[in-house]
């Protein structure tokens, strides 16, 4: 029996405690951190004829307060929140920009019909002829301006998809680093789990979580991680980088393309990987702002800019301008320019030496709708679908096809099989809407009798501000500008309360996971003293040692 | 169970973060006068107030227009009645000009009063509005309803373009403006004309009849028969001049809907639109209160810390 020897395992499970309690209180604060105990054990008993005698305690190992179920509770929620957080914030710039209804587009519409109505009731008055003229300029002006901000919005996702893409490498990085760490501590020591490794790669697959959605496979120690619909990130300690290009489709928009072993250059091959694959994080969040928000928007824009100068022009088209005595008569021609609209090809129908354009005609504003088309060619027959939908509208030689919602598509040229084109007949028609004539006496106010106190067709333009011209007869122009407003302020709503419900969630889930793993000072207090305590007994048990020792000397 | 330090500040954080947001909200309402801080606080009164803006803004544009539909009525209020005293004037005349007792001197001296008054009578079916337009002209207003062919006579241009200059003066009411010549210096339906009919009469008026009974009763019964034609075309001038005023009536009662309306859309979007300050301030009030009781327990709650004993 050794007293000593009992007195120093207390002192040293003693010692062992303090410090842990020590590390969780310095950590108290440190994201990802697990609070840690020390498992300890009695040290067993030596057998003597008078009975087990205790050896005093033996400290197994340090532990973790982890609940993997709870960690992958919480880190879920979060990317979820994360995409919420970047859609909502997105989405809230153009809520913002929307949000003072006696500025922008709205009263430019009311201004350019008013000024109609003051040519109609005096059609000879140069004065008003020159003011239709100005306020459908600044109408122009507004719509332009409204476009250009969606599309410069376009552009910002596009660096903020490139950012965020660099981003997500440079963790897959740091997580296939502490990879090996681990295997290198675990080798080093097999029978103890290296805690604050395993905190800190944790850690780093949460911070990934924030900016995309990432499925993680646990594999003898290493974690192998995943994207999209199961496109590898790191797998068996090799890394598969993601990469922001422009899309083949659309060059206007930067896509993430994943890499996998192939004959391209460092034996990877790149592969656009669909936006809709992708979700949660920041990225996710971005991408179904584009896909979801603003594109629509875009192209709801852009029909209102269609609709209102393709209907604007053809009344005027019926109209006689203002000539003076002896001039010969003559018809109203475009008031408003739109410029032409084209499918854009495929990259790969340039490597095709393929010459085949499509073009489209508006020949019916009212079945327009705010969508976009996917042509491809194999060669005999052309399949057009809608975008984003992917439903199929059209499947046939495209001689030409039949009038599909109120477009006419014009093939051209000599396409290849394998072609493949875009239509986005609407998305940047906002932007590109000018005046046609600057000229107030091309104004083309009387009908198609003329006479200069003639204001017939004026009246019949000045209509249009009450006529559902738009979606199947149900919307006027104004009205389609107030549903804009309405889609993306009920978005943001959605949205806004989404994400709050979400915080709600992640706050629970955090609790939970705290619950088992959060320090907590006063709890590390109450331990401080507790272990003080043990090591203060422990020290009294060498004391007694000693004064048994020193009574045995004394006998002497 | 166990709550975390970590998760307490985290709490005590969140809670008067969102509080605060709440507080500033209120804030933004009664700083701007705007209910609806941005659409998302409400989508469906956002696209509401955007729809009704226009309904107000085209009721105050249609009041603008009666306002113009006014103002040609009234002058060709003004210039009817100028040209139905002359006309009656004229009457007058020509039943003078009848008078058994007048020498032909007499009735050339006549003719010369009725030239005058003939050419006053051409000005008023040639005047112009405010903006140069004849008033008579229909669409072509800037041409003259009346030319004189070589004899003098007034004739009325037939290359004129029929319309009636309609405005918009309601939503669903386009009302005529303006009046053809030919509409009001003739006889309904038919091409006799004012002009026309007066002009030859001048002429007759200037011939000698003196000490000839058969060209006298003649002349008599010419005058007779062009005083019936004006009698008739000075009671059409009345009929258009009755439509005239009866459309000014038709404005003064939309214009009265008009102001009704705007005072409906006023009151509308502003109870879409418009921050209510009452119920705002105590909402600022509490809000704030809330923001301060959330804040004070935040730092109760660290107060019982082992660490702060």
């Amino acid at each position: 029996m050794n007293l000593y020897n009992v007195g120093l395992s207390g002192l040293q499970a003693a010692q062992a405690r303090l410090s842990i309690v020590g590390h969780n209180m310095a950590n108290v604060e440190t994201p990802g951190y697990n609070r840690q105990n020390v498992l300890v054990s009695s040290a067993g008993s030596t057998a003597s004829s008078y009975g087990f005698f205790g050896r005093g305690v033996v400290v197994d190992s340090v532990q973790r307060s982890y609940n993997g179920f709870l960690y992958r509770q919480l880190t879920k929620s979060q990317t979820e929140g994360a995409s919420l957080a970047a859609h909502g914030g997105q989405l809230s710039k153009i809520d913002g920009v929307l949000a003072d209804r006696t500025v922008g587009v709205a009263p430019a519409i009311n201004r350019l019909f008013d000024a109609l109505d003051a040519v109609a009731s005096a059609p000879a008055d140069p004065a008003a002829r020159q003011e239709l003229i100005g306020q459908a300029g600044s109408l122009v002006t507004q719509m332009n301006e409204l476009g250009k901000f969606l599309e410069v919005h376009g552009e910002e996702i596009n660096t903020q998809v490139r950012n965020t893409v660099e981003q997500i490498n440079s963790y897959v990085d740091r997580i296939d680093d502490l990879n090996r760490q681990i295997v290198a501590a675990k080798a080093a020591n097999a029978n103890q789990p290296p805690n604050d490794l395993y905190d800190q790669r944790e850690q780093v697959v949460a911070e990934l979580n924030q900016l995309v959605g990432v499925q993680v496979t646990e594999q003898d120690d290493v974690f192998n991680l995943s994207v999209g619909n199961g496109q590898s990130l790191l797998s068996g300690g090799v890394k598969f980088p993601l990469k922001a290009v422009s899309a083949a489709a659309d060059p206007h928009k930067t896509v993430v393309a994943f890499s996998a072993p192939g004959s391209g250059p460092d034996g990877l091959v790149l592969t656009e990987l669909k936006d809709k694959f992708i979700s949660g994080g920041t990225l996710g969040g971005l991408l179904k702002f584009r896909r979801e928000s603003l594109e629509p928007m875009q192209n709801d824009l852009g029909r209102m800019a269609v609709a209102l100068a393709q209907k604007f022009n053809a009344l005027h088209h019926q109209g006689k301008v203002l000539t003076k005595e002896g001039e010969p008569e003559e018809m109203g021609g475009d008031f408003f320019s739109l410029g032409p609209v084209k499918a854009m090809p495929d990259e790969k129908n340039h490597a095709n030496q393929s010459t085949g354009e499509i073009g489209v005609d508006f020949v019916d504003i009212s079945e327009l709708n705010s969508q976009d088309y996917d042509i491809s060619f194999d060669g005999t027959q052309y399949t057009i679908r809608r975008l984003p939908g992917e439903e199929s509208v059209y499947q046939g030689t495209g001689t030409p096809p039949p009038v599909i919602d109120g477009l006419q598509f014009n093939m051209t040229g000599e396409p290849k099989a394998g072609d493949h084109w875009v239509l986005q007949p609407t998305r940047y028609a906002a932007k590109k809407l000018g005046m046609a004539i600057t000229d107030p006496a091309k104004i083309a106010a009387a009908d198609d009798k003329g006479g200069s106190a003639n204001g017939e067709n004026a009246l019949k333009l000045a209509q249009l501000r009450n006529e559902k011209i738009m979606g199947g007869g149900k919307l006027s122009v104004n009205e389609a500008f107030s549903q804009l407003v309405n889609k993306c302020a009920v978005q943001t709503q959605y949205i806004g309360s989404t994400a709050l419900a979400q915080a709600k969630r992640i706050s629970l889930n955090y609790q939970e996971q705290q619950r088992v793993s959060g320090v907590n000072l006063d709890e590390e207090q109450v331990n401080l003293d507790r272990y003080q305590q043990q090591f203060r007994a422990a020290a009294q048990i060498i004391e007694a040692g000693n004064k048994i020792f020193d009574t045995l000397l004394d006998l002497r | 169970m166990r709550i975390s330090t970590a998760f307490m500040y985290h709490t005590g954080l969140e809670t008067i973060n969102a509080q605060q947001s709440q507080l500033l909200h209120t804030f933004q309402q009664i700083g701007t006068g705007r209910r609806m801080v941005t659409p998302s606080d409400d989508p469906l009164a956002a696209s509401r107030a955007i729809n009704l803006g226009q309904s107000e803004a085209q009721n105050t544009r249609f009041s603008a227009n009666r306002e113009i539909a006014r103002q040609a009525l009234n002058t060709e209020d003004g210039v009817l009645d100028t040209v139905g005293r002359v006309l009656q004037d004229i009457r007058t005349r020509l039943i003078e000009a009848g008078d058994g007792g007048y020498s032909d001197k007499d009735r050339q001296a006549l003719a010369s009063v009725l030239h005058h008054a003939y050419e006053l009578l051409g000005n008023q079916a040639n005047s112009r509005d405010g903006s140069g337009q004849f008033l008579f002209s229909g669409s072509s207003g800037d041409k003259p309803p009346y030319k004189a062919d070589a004899t003098g006579k007034l004739v009325l241009d037939d290359t004129l373009v029929d319309g009636d200059r309609k405005i918009q003066v309601d939503m669903s009411r386009q009302l005529s403006s303006g009046d053809m010549a030919k509409n009001v210096f003739r006889l309904p339906g038919t091409t006799t004309d004012v002009f026309d009919v007066l002009h030859d009469t001048i002429a007759e008026l200037g011939k000698p009849v003196e000490g000839n009974a058969d060209a006298t009763k003649d002349l008599q019964k010419r005058l007779l028969s062009s005083i019936d034609t004006l009698d008739a075309i000075y009671d059409n001038v009345l009929t258009v001049r009755a439509s005239v005023g009866a459309r000014g009536i038709e404005i003064d009662g939309l214009d009265n809907n008009g102001a009704l309306r705007n005072l409906n859309y006023r009151k509308e979007l502003s109870t879409l639109e418009d921050t209510n300050y009452y119920e705002a301030s105590s909402l600022l009030t509490l809000r704030q209160a809330a923001l301060e009781a959330a804040a004070m327990a935040f730092r109760r709650i660290q107060n019982t810390s082992l660490f702060s004993q």
